[in-house]
């Protein structure tokens, strides 16, 4: 038994390996499936998954499957989508019952006694130090309720060669992966040798969850006030575009 | 010369109608909706250098009229950048921001808004 995970939302698990009207259900985005047994045809893998709350064998294709990632990137990637599918693929607002109470406990990873009832402070960053707390396994995290703090000191572990576990690169560096973020810019521009010089400007980073051909996706909090998606373009080699004042990708190294 | 003196008369008028202008009229401070940010993303708190008060001004420019003092640790909430200035408003329970309007709009209170130097500014989150 091989355990995958779905590379997109809404992947279809069939009842036989062929197209048609067979559908057991959908695979949410980056959900596990156990596969059973070999290849069938050009692409059908059986396997078993969770569908509607029970266990169901079944076949997916491969071409929607990856590999796990290593323990702590694929624990920040789940920990992203488990709060996006909370918050209802991002259809549901801060300030409805219960996400509030789910905006309080953002709040509460990084010791700040706010309930998510004060609209008026951005929860963005806490999301972010909610996921990576998590998560697990991200010793020596800034967490902070400010983006700027921990993209500093990781742009910082990288120009200084320190262990760290995120470096911060130019986005003509690196191309960004699961479990990576991605840094833009608000208000004011920003560039990566500000951010290597400064730890006090306005941000707002996004933890990616799926790189397709030409764009990432990534889920952020405080993102159209819900935990949401946003895509952001790659070129054809796999970089980031720099389109919607990107300045940064904070490498995950674990 | 009397040319002259027209001309230095003209200028002088000019400079005062400038001046008056930079002074009496207010440029709001602005909701700024975009693709990416939700408005007014950044919670600041003042941070003067000398830690006495910090100006609020009606305009982004040291000539407009100071609106309200602020005094060091005052909690604003940034909702544009404009050169050295940032567009604030003072926080408080109910400033009614709204957050959902999709689009651009002037903030009209009822909190106090205006503009501060960004540099007197401290990151609290966002």
């Amino acid at each position: 038994m091989t355990k995958q995970h779905a590379l997109a939302d809404h992947v279809n698990f069939r009842k036989t390996p062929k197209f048609g009207s067979n559908r057991l259900g959908s695979l949410h985005l980056a959900q596990e499936v156990n596969v059973t047994g070999a290849q069938q045809g050009d692409r059908w893998m059986p396997a078993t998954a969770a569908i509607d709350g029970a266990t169901v064998s079944g076949f997916v294709s491969k071409n929607v499957l990856r590999d796990p990632l290593s323990g702590p990137r694929e624990a920040l990637v789940q920990e992203c989508v488990k709060q996006w599918l909370r918050f209802d693929r991002g259809k549901r607002k801060e300030n409805e019952q219960p996400f509030v109470r789910f905006v309080g406990e953002f709040w509460q990873s990084i010791g700040m006694d706010l309930d998510g009832l004060d609209r008026d402070v951005p929860w963005s960053a806490a999301f972010i130090s909610f996921a990576v707390r998590t998560a697990g396994g991200y010793n020596g995290f800034r967490f902070a309720a400010a983006h700027s703090r921990y993209v500093h000191k990781a742009i910082r572990a990288k120009l200084d060669n320190a262990s760290h576990p995120f470096w911060g690169l130019k986005i003509s560096e690196h191309k960004p992966e699961l479990g990576d973020m991605v840094c833009r810019w608000r208000s004011s521009k920003i560039t990566y040798a500000h951010a290597a010089t400064h730890e006090a400007f306005q941000s707002h980073c996004d933890i990616v969850v799926q790189v397709a051909g030409d764009h990432v996706l990534t889920i952020g909090g405080n993102v159209s006030h819900s935990v949401r998606h946003t895509r952001y373009k790659i070129n054809a080699r796999g970089f980031l575009t720099g389109e919607g004042n990107v300045y940064a990708v904070l490498k995950n190294n674990r | 010369m009397r040319t002259l003196v027209a001309g230095i008369a003209l200028v002088i008028v000019a400079a005062a109608a400038a001046g008056y202008w930079q002074y009496s009229t207010v440029r709001p401070v602005k909701l700024v909706a975009s693709e990416y940010d939700d408005v007014c993303g950044t919670l600041s708190k003042v941070a003067p250098q000398d830690g006495a008060m910090a100006a609020l001004h009606a305009r982004p420019s040291a000539w407009s009229r100071q609106i309200a003092h602020l005094a060091a640790g005052s909690q604003v909430i940034v909702c544009e950048v404009s050169g050295e200035w940032s567009g604030v408003i003072v926080k408080d329970e109910a400033c009614q921001i709204d957050h959902d309007a999709g689009h651009t709009v002037d903030y009209s209170g009822p909190c106090v808004s205006g503009w501060i130097r960004s540099r007197l500014l401290g990151l609290l989150a966002g």
